[in-house]
C-alpha cells in the first residue's frame, strides 16, 4: 500500500538552468493533494482518466518515458481486473479482489501524479518549500530530518538483512516459524545502527542551527514561474472535459 | 580562544568519567593536535569545544569552558554553531543534503543569511575548496576524500572563527590525506583557529604548533610543533601513538586477477590451488556495470586486500563472495561449483558500521549466536574472550559496549563462526594501535585455519603489516 | 560550577531543536520498518494477511522506544502530520491522513493522563495509533456505491452486488480496526519487552 516515498530523487538538484522550466514543489503538491481529493471521495470514479492524463504530462514534462507509457497500461489492466474480472469468474472472493482493483485503479490514478512529486523534488527543495507555504517550523523541521533520514535507515535496512542472512537468522522459514523473534532481530539492530548514524548527523544539524529560533532562509527561494501558470490552466481544462463529458 | 579550565565530564549512564581534570587553552589562529589512545577523551574533549557536551550529550560536567571570551554553558548549539565549525569522523554521516552546493548552504539558511550572501559565500566555498570538479555529483557517489573537502568546506563557509576535525583522516587514501594536508595549512595560513584530534599523526608534521597527548581524560603531555617534528617512532610508540613517518609503500604481492575492474596487470594465470575462482564475474546497477572480473583467484589460506578508490567495487566483490548480490558469471570453490546459496551459508562479514549485526543481548550469547558447535568451540570461545580484551564484558549487552569493543566482538563472532570465507570491511577505523594488533591476529588464525580472508581496507599500515596479496580494484571507465 | 543534563523535562507544548530532530528520526524509522516488512506482503495477497499485521507489531518496537525519548505534548501529533504527510502526498487518500491525525490526537489524550511518563499507558497510545491502518482502505467501503453502480456491476445481477455490498459493511470495517487496535497492542507490549531486554541496558531508552 505504500507507494514508495524513499525514492526522493536528488537527481535533478544542480540543474539551475532548468530551475525556470521546472514547477515550483508547492504546485507539484497541491497537484498530488487536489488529484487525491477529487478521485478518492465518493463519485470520483469519473476522474480517474483526468488524474492518468495528468500523470502522463507531468511524466512526459519531466522525461520519464517509461513512466508515460507503464501509467496508462498498468491502470488499464487494473480496470480490467476491477471491471471485467467478475464478469468471466462470478465468485465472491474474485469480486473481494475485483472491488480492490477498483480502489487500486484510484490509487494508481493518483500515483502517478505523486510520483512527479517524488521523483524530481530533491529533500531540500520540499523543505524549502513547506517553509514557503508556512507550514510551523516545528512540522518542517521534522519533516526536513524524516525526509533526510529514510533513504539513510533504508540503506540500514539492507545491510541488517544481509548481516542476517549472513548469521543464518533470516529468510522465510524464520518468518514464519519465530516470527516475533525474526521482527527483534531486524529491528533491534536496525533501530541501534540508525540512532548510531543519527547521532552525528543531528549533532552536525543542531550546530548548524537546524531547528533554532532564527526564521530560516533559501539559497534559491521557491518561486512560481509560468509552468506553475500551466499547470493551473491543464488541470481547469482536465475538470472541464470531464463534467462535460 | 578556546579556555578549558578543570573540567571533569562524565556521560550519563558511564561510570568513570570521561574528562578528568582538563584544563587547555588554545590561542586564536593555533593549530592544536590532541592525540592518545581511544578512551583518552580526544572526542569528548572536541565536543567540550563545539558544545555538543553538554547541550547534546547528556551527562555531568564541572568545571568551566569559555569560547571566545563565553562561557559554553550559557550558549545554545546554534550560537555555538556560528562559533565553530565540525568536520566529524564520517563525513557522510553528518551530510544532510545531497549536493556540495546545498550543503555548503544548509547552516546558512538556517541561520537566516540573506540568500544572495548565502549564493555568494558557496560559490567562494566551492572555489577555495577545490569542489568544482565533482560539485554536480551526489555526495554518496563522491569518494572518501572528496566527501571529506565537501565537510571541510561545509564547515567553513559561514566562516567560524574555530574550525574542529575529529579523526579526519582515517577513512583517506594517501592521496586524499595530501590533499586534506593543503586544507590544513590553508585554513592556518587565514589565522583560524584549528584543533584536531587524531591518532595518525605522520601528516601533521610542519602543521602542528602543538601536539598535545591525553591519557584517561586529561592532559599527559604537550610538545611543540618543533618538538613534535623531532620525535623519534619510539617515543610514540612509548605513549601508545601510531607512527608519525609516513609508513613505507607496501609490497605485498598481487593477486591473480584480469578484467576491466582489476587494476594491475596479472602475469599468467597459474592453476589455482584451494580458494575461490570468479570466472566472468560482473554486475550492474541501474544498467551501469560497477564490477566486470574476466578471471580473479583469491587463495584459500592467506589474507587477501581488496583496495581501491570508491566506487570500484569492493563491496559489490565481497557481497558477491558471501552470496548476498546477484550477479553475472560463474564462482568456484576448492575447484568446485559455489552457488549463491552455498556462499551465504559459508561466507561472514565483519561490517564497516557492526551495530548491524549485534543481535542478542550478551556477549557470549552474540558469540553463541550462529556458531559452529564442534568440539574444542568452547575452548576457542574463551580464549577469543580473553585475546580480544572481552572477558571484563562478557555479561554486558553488545550495544553498551564502546565501538571498539563492538568490533572486536564481530571479529569474535567471525572467527568462532567456522566459515571458509570471511570479509574484514575497514576493520581500522576507529582502532588503536594494541586492539588493531589482536584483529590482525584474528584474520591470520582464520588464515591459518584454511578460510579465504578478504580484508577491504585504506589503511596502509594496517595493509602491510596483515595482507600477503593485493587486489587491486578500478572504477569502470563507461 | 556543575551542569547535569538529561532527559528529564518538565511537560512543556515547546519542544526544542532536539526533540524535533528526534521525532524526524524516529519517523523514517517507523516508515522504513512499515515498509520492509510489507515488502513480504507484495509476494502474494495471502502474504499481506501475515506482513500487515507483523509490520503493526514491528512498528509497536520503534514507536515505544520513541516516547522514552521525547516527552513533550504533541510528538505523536507532529509524528502523525510529517509520517501521514509523506504517505499523502505520496498518494494515500486524504481521509487516511484524517484518520491518522485522530487517531494521534486519542493517543496524545492518552499519554497525557500519565504525564507522557507511563510505560503502560504508552502500550495503549502506541494501540490508539494503529487504528490508523484502516485509514488507507476506508475509501474501498466508503465509495462502493461508485463500484457497484458502475455499468459491468449492474450487469452483475442484484444477488451478486448484495452479497458484494455485505462483504464491504460498516462492519467489515469496524472488525479490521478492532484487529489492527489489537495487533498494536502486541507491538507495544513487544516493545516495552524489547525496551527491558535491549534498549535500557544499551542506554538508548
Amino acid at each position: 500500500m505504500t507507494s514508495a516515498p524513499l525514492a526522493l530523487a536528488e537527481r535533478t538538484a544542480g540543474r539551475p538552468a532548468g530551475r525556470a522550466r521546472r514547477l515550483d514543489p508547492r504546485t507539484k503538491a497541491i497537484l498530488v493533494l487536489a488529484s487525491s481529493l477529487v478521485v478518492m471521495a465518493p463519485g470520483g470514479t469519473p476522474f480517474i482518466p483526468a488524474a492518468i492524463v495528468l500523470g502522463v504530462l507531468l511524466a512526459l514534462s519531466e522525461g520519464a518515458w517509461a513512466r508515460a507509457v507503464l501509467l496508462p497500461l498498468t491502470s488499464a489492466a487494473v480496470a480490467a481486473a476491477a471491471y471485467l474480472l467478475p464478469m468471466a469468474l462470478p465468485y465472491p472472493v474474485i469480486g473481494f479482489v475485483a472491488a480492490f482493483a477498483a480502489y487500486l485503479l484510484r490509487f494508481a490514478a493518483v500515483g502517478g501524479v505523486a510520483l512527479h512529486l517524488l521523483r524530481t523534488t530533491t529533500p531540500t527543495e520540499l523543505t524549502a518549500a513547506l517553509r514557503a507555504a508556512r507550514i510551523p517550523r516545528a512540522i518542517t523541521t521534522s519533516a526536513a530530518v524524516m525526509l533526510r533520514f529514510l533513504p539513510t535507515i533504508a540503506t540500514e535496512a539492507r545491510a541488517v538483512r544481509d548481516a542476517m542472512r549472513l548469521r543464518g537468522v533470516g529468510g522465510w522459514a524464520g518468518m514464519l516459524r519465530h516470527p516475533v523473534l525474526s521482527i527483534e532481530r531486524f529491528t533491534v539492530p536496525l533501530i541501534a545502527s540508525s540512532l548510531r548514524v543519527a547521532e552525528d548527523l543531528s549533532a552536525a544539524a543542531l550546530l548548524r542551527g537546524l531547528g533554532s529560533a532564527t526564521r530560516p532562509t533559501a539559497m534559491h527561494p521557491p518561486r512560481l514561474g509560468v509552468a506553475d501558470l500551466a499547470a493551473v490552466g491543464l488541470v481547469a481544462a482536465l475538470v472541464t472535459a470531464t463534467v462535460l463529458w | 580562544m578556546i579556555h578549558i579550565e578543570g573540567v571533569r565530564w562524565t556521560y550519563a549512564g558511564a561510570t568513570t568519567p570521561s574528562l578528568d581534570d582538563l584544563t587547555l587553552d588554545v590561542q586564536r589562529g593555533e593549530t592544536v593536535v590532541l592525540c592518545g589512545p581511544s578512551g583518552s577523551g580526544k572526542s569528548s574533549a572536541l565536543r567540550l569545544m563545539n558544545g555538543l557536551v553538554p547541550h547534546f550529550h547528556e551527562g555531568r560536567l564541572d568545571g568551566s569552558v569559555h569560547l571566545d571570551g563565553r562561557a559554553v554553558a550559557d550558549l545554545s548549539l546554534d550560537q555555538l554553531g556560528r562559533l565553530t565549525g565540525t568536520v566529524l569522523q564520517h563525513p557522510r554521516r553528518q551530510f544532510f543534503t545531497g549536493r556540495s552546493e546545498t550543503e555548503l548552504a544548509f547552516a546558512m539558511e538556517n541561520f537566516g543569511e540573506p540568500p544572495e550572501q548565502i549564493r555568494e559565500r558557496v560559490a567562494a566555498g566551492i572555489d577555495e575548496h577545490g569542489l568544482t570538479g565533482f560539485a554536480g555529483r551526489r555526495l554518496q557517489d563522491l569518494s572518501g576524500g572528496q566527501q571529506q573537502q565537501v565537510a571541510c568546506a561545509a564547515a567553513a563557509t559561514h566562516r567560524p572563527p574555530v574550525l574542529l576535525f575529529d579523526e579526519p583522516t582515517s577513512n583517506l587514501s594517501a592521496a586524499a590525506i595530501e590533499r586534506f594536508t593543503a586544507t590544513l595549512a590553508r585554513l592556518r595560513a587565514d589565522r583560524a583557529t584549528v584543533v584536531i584530534a587524531e591518532h595518525r599523526l605522520h601528516f601533521l608534521r610542519g602543521l602542528a604548533d602543538r601536539v598535545v597527548v591525553l591519557r584517561d581524560g586529561a592532559v599527559h603531555r604537550q610538545w611543540s610543533g618543533e618538538q613534535f617534528s623531532t620525535l623519534d617512532d619510539d617515543a610514540l610508540r612509548a605513549e601508545g601513538l601510531r607512527s608519525s613517518v609516513p609508513p613505507p609503500r607496501p609490497k605485498p604481492l598481487r593477486a591473480q586477477g584480469l578484467g576491466p575492474s582489476i587494476d594491475h596487470d596479472t602475469t599468467s594465470m597459474t592453476a589455482s590451488g584451494t580458494g575461490v575462482t570468479l570466472h566472468a564475474v560482473s554486475c550492474a546497477f541501474h544498467g551501469r556495470r560497477v564490477l566486470d572480473i574476466e578471471t580473479a583467484y583469491l587463495a584459500a589460506g592467506v589474507v587477501t586486500a581488496i583496495t581501491g578508490p570508491n566506487g570500484a567495487g569492493k563491496s559489490t566483490l565481497a557481497r558477491i563472495l558471501t552470496g548476498l548480490q546477484r550477479h553475472q558469471g560463474e564462482i568456484l570453490l576448492d575447484g568446485r561449483r559455489f552457488t549463491r546459496s552455498q556462499r551465504q551459508r559459508a561466507g561472514s562479514i565483519v561490517m564497516q558500521d557492526v551495530q548491524r549485526q549485534l543481535f542478542t543481548d550478551t556477549v557470549e550469547a552474540e558469540l553463541r549466536l550462529g556458531a559452529s558447535r564442534d568440539a574444542g568451540q568452547e575452548q576457542r570461545l574463551q580464549a577469543l574472550l580473553r585475546d580480544l580484551d572481552l572477558d571484563p564484558v562478557r555479561d554486558r549487552h553488545p550495544l553498551s559496549l564502546s565501538g571498539g569493543q563492538q568490533q572486536r566482538l564481530v571479529v569474535a563472532a567471525a572467527r568462532l563462526s567456522g566459515r571458509r570465507i570471511v570479509v574484514f570491511d575497514e576493520p581500522s577505523s576507529g582502532v588503536d594501535r594494541r586492539h588493531l594488533h589482536s584483529i590482525t591476529r584474528v584474520m591470520r588464525d582464520l588464515a591459518g585455519e584454511g578460510a579465504v580472508v578478504i580484508l577491504i581496507t585504506h589503511d596502509s599500515e594496517l595493509l602491510t603489516h596483515t595482507a600477503d596479496q593485493e587486489l587491486r580494484l578500478r572504477p569502470i571507465s563507461p | 560550577m556543575t551542569t547535569t543534563t538529561s532527559t528529564e523535562r518538565r511537560l512543556d507544548v515547546r519542544m526544542s531543536p532536539k526533540d524535533l530532530i528526534n521525532i524526524g528520526i524516529f519517523a523514517a524509522l517507523y516508515l522504513v520498518v512499515l515498509y520492509a516488512i510489507n515488502m513480504i506482503g507484495f509476494a502474494s495477497p495471502v502474504a499481506v494477511l501475515v506482513s500487515l499485521p507483523a509490520s503493526i507489531v514491528a512498528c509497536g518496537i520503534p514507536f515505544m522506544l520513541f516516547l522514552t525519548r521525547v516527552h513533550h505534548a504533541g510528538v505523536v501529533t507532529i509524528f502523525a502530520v510529517i509520517t501521514g504527510g509523506l504517505l499523502l502526498l505520496g498518494g494515500h487518500p486524504p481521509i487516511s491522513f484524517a484518520v491518522t491525525i485522530v487517531c494521534a490526537l486519542v493517543a496524545e489524550a492518552i499519554l497525557w493522563s500519565g504525564r507522557y511518563r507511563s510505560r503502560r499507558l504508552s502500550v495503549l497510545a502506541y494501540a490508539a495509533y494503529s487504528a490508523w491502518y484502516v485509514g488507507p482502505m476506508l475509501p474501498i467501503f466508503y465509495a462502493r456505491h461508485d463500484y457497484f453502480s458502475s455499468p459491468s456491476m449492474q450487469n452483475m445481477g442484484a444477488d451478486y452486488t448484495r452479497q458484494m455490498e455485505d462483504l464491504l459493511s460498516p462492519a467489515v470495517v469496524a472488525a479490521f480496526d478492532v484487529s489492527t487496535i489489537f495487533f498494536g497492542l502486541l507491538g507495544g507490549l513487544l516493545g516495552l519487552r524489547l525496551l527491558r531486554k535491549h534498549f535500557e541496558k544499551a542506554g538508548l531508552a
